[in-house]
């Protein structure tokens, strides 16, 4: 497959995921692929995950920033946006909605074989993301830090 | 220039930093430069913010896990690793080894860093230095 094709599958990708529906994310991933950040393993475990983040935050965005391909992998920086108006379920523990808005920039690296994708890497701010939600909050020593907040 | 001589000139620059040859490092950064995550303009705002980060960390070492480029761009995965033994942004030191996991994109003309995205796992760095606290969130959900 070229670059431009693999770019083409992961803005196919972000398409779907907008879609909030996992049961079109085999159209994309293969169904052993390993997210190696949040420790998922197999697509079914990245469906689970993804159905609790769209229960959280129903309106939950990704906006592509920016895109390259090298060889077998794809990057991508991206733009979250969403707002947490319902229940949503992490590492077996559920939180009540927030009712706040968020948005954070993420990153993730992409490894595709075949036309699915195998593997994945991603950094995100979750600082941004978990002091939006009220979630965090600076100790006395962080406030003289970040006196900005 | 190649692909291959962009991500070179990247090595360069973390190498040149973990041997602490700073007048090196400082010499690839184009005199424009803007990173748009860290708000940094030019090689003096580069200057503050490598000096600030050294003094806090002394020991600061960064690991690329992985380099990427296209066109003019090069994103690096990184591992910074450190002691936190000195004055950091006026916080005293805690003696805390942190671990930072990030991406660099950098933006690569003539052999120069001209501009830079950053997105790094800035809660967890500040988990580790003991400088926020969760309200009502349980803990093992971070």
């Amino acid at each position: 497959m070229s670059l431009e094709e693999n770019k083409d599958i992961i803005r196919r990708l972000f398409e779907i995921l907008n879609k909030h529906n996992p049961a079109l994310l085999d159209e994309c991933y293969a169904p052993d692929y390993v997210n190696h950040t949040l420790q998922l393993r197999g697509l079914e475990s990245l469906k689970q995950f993804e159905t609790e983040i769209y229960k959280g935050f129903p309106d939950w965005h990704e906006t592509i920033e920016d895109i390259i391909a090298e060889g077998d992998r794809v990057c991508v920086r991206y733009k979250v946006t969403g707002t947490n108006t319902g229940e949503w379920s992490f590492s077996g523990i559920t939180l009540a909605p927030t009712g706040k808005s968020i948005t954070f920039t993420a990153v993730s690296i992409y490894r595709i074989v075949d036309g699915k994708v195998v593997e994945g890497w991603h950094v995100y701010d979750l600082l941004d993301f978990y002091k939006q939600l009220g979630v965090i909050e600076y100790t006395e020593k962080g406030k003289k830090l970040f006196p900005e907040g | 220039m190649s692909l291959e001589e962009n991500k070179a000139i990247v090595r360069n620059w973390y190498e040149a930093f973990n041997k602490r040859n700073l007048a090196l490092a400082y010499e690839l950064i184009a005199p424009n430069y803007i990173n748009h995550t860290l708000q940094l303009r030019g090689r003096e705002d580069v200057k503050k913010s490598i000096t600030m980060l050294i003094k806090g960390f002394p020991d600061l070492h960064t690991t690329i896990e992985d380099i990427i480029a296209e066109g003019d761009k090069v994103w690096t995965l990184f591992t910074d690793t450190g002691t936190h033994t000195g004055e950091y942004r006026g916080l005293a030191p805690t003696g805390k080894k942190i671990t930072i996991k990030g991406i660099d994109i950098s933006r690569i003309v003539d052999g120069k860093f001209v501009e830079e995205w950053q997105v790094s796992d800035s809660l967890d760095f500040l988990k580790q230095l003991g400088v926020v606290e969760y309200k009502g969130f349980p803990d093992e959900v971070m």
